[in-house]
C-alpha cells in the first residue's frame, strides 16, 4: 500500500460530503457566469476584455467561498485546496458566453 | 436561503436591470440623438454593473448550504449528535442480546 491508500485507509472520507459539497460549489459557479455575463454584455466588453472580467470575476467568486464557505481551510471540506480555486471553473464559461452575446446584442440599441 | 442572502441577490438584480437599461437608453441616444459618436459608457453605469455583479456573488455565496466536513469522522459525529448515526444499526443485533440481562432490567423497572 502507498501512502496515499494508507492515509485514505486510515482517514476515510465521507462520499456524501463530497457530493454535496461539489454541488453547491457547481450551482454557485454555474449561477455565478450567467450574471458576469449579463455584465460583459451591459459593459459592451469584447473578446479578450470579456474572457479577463470572465475569469477575474471567477477568481472573484473563488476567494469569496474560500473565506465565507470554507472559513480558510478548504481541506477540511474538499479533497485538496486546488478544488475551491480551480475546481470547476471552465464549465460555467458556456452559460457565460451564452448571457454575454445576448446583452451585448440587447444594450446595443 | 436565507432572507439576508435573498435580500442582497434580488437587490443586485435590480441594479443590474438598472445599469442594463441605462445603458441601453444611453446607446440609443448615441446613435439617434447625436453626431460625434464616441462617447464611452458612463463610470456611473459601469460602477453600478460591477457592484451589483459583485453583490450578486456575494448574495449567492452567503445563501449557499452549509459545506459538510469531508473527513469520515467529523461527518459521523456531525450526525451522531443528530441521532442519525451511520453505524446505529450495530446497537442492536439481535444475534448479540443478553436475555437475562435484559430480563433483570426489566425486572428492576417494574418491581
Amino acid at each position: 500500500m502507498d501512502e496515499k491508500e494508507r492515509k485514505q485507509a486510515i482517514y476515510p472520507l465521507s462520499t456524501e460530503s463530497l457530493q454535496q459539497n461539489g454541488k453547491t460549489v457547481y450551482y454557485i459557479r454555474s449561477v455565478t457566469s450567467t450574471i458576469f455575463g449579463v455584465s460583459a454584455g451591459i459593459l459592451g466588453l469584447e473578446s479578450y476584455y470579456g474572457f479577463l472580467f470572465y475569469f477575474g470575476g471567477t477568481a472573484f467568486v473563488s476567494l469569496l467561498m474560500f473565506l465565507l464557505l470554507a472559513r480558510g481551510q478548504p481541506t477540511e471540506y474538499f479533497t485538496s485546496a486546488k478544488d475551491i480555486w480551480a475546481g470547476n471553473t471552465l464549465t460555467g464559461l458556456s452559460s457565460f458566453v451564452l448571457t454575454w452575446t445576448l446583452f451585448y446584442g440587447l444594450v446595443d440599441a | 436561503m436565507s432572507f439576508v442572502s435573498t435580500t442582497v441577490t434580488v437587490l443586485s438584480l435590480v441594479l443590474l436591470f438598472h445599469a442594463g437599461y441605462s445603458a441601453y437608453e444611453f446607446s440609443h441616444y448615441l446613435k439617434h440623438l447625436t453626431v460625434n459618436s464616441d462617447a464611452t459608457l458612463p463610470v456611473d453605469i459601469i460602477a453600478e454593473t460591477i457592484v451589483a455583479t459583485a453583490l450578486f456573488a456575494f448574495g449567492q455565496v452567503l445563501g449557499a448550504k452549509q459545506l459538510e466536513p469531508v473527513s469520515f469522522a467529523k461527518w459521523a459525529k456531525g450526525l451522531e449528535r443528530e441521532g442519525k448515526s451511520p453505524f446505529a444499526f450495530l446497537e442492536r443485533r439481535p444475534g448479540y442480546m443478553n436475555v437475562t440481562k435484559l430480563r433483570e432490567e426489566y425486572a428492576s423497572t417494574t418491581k
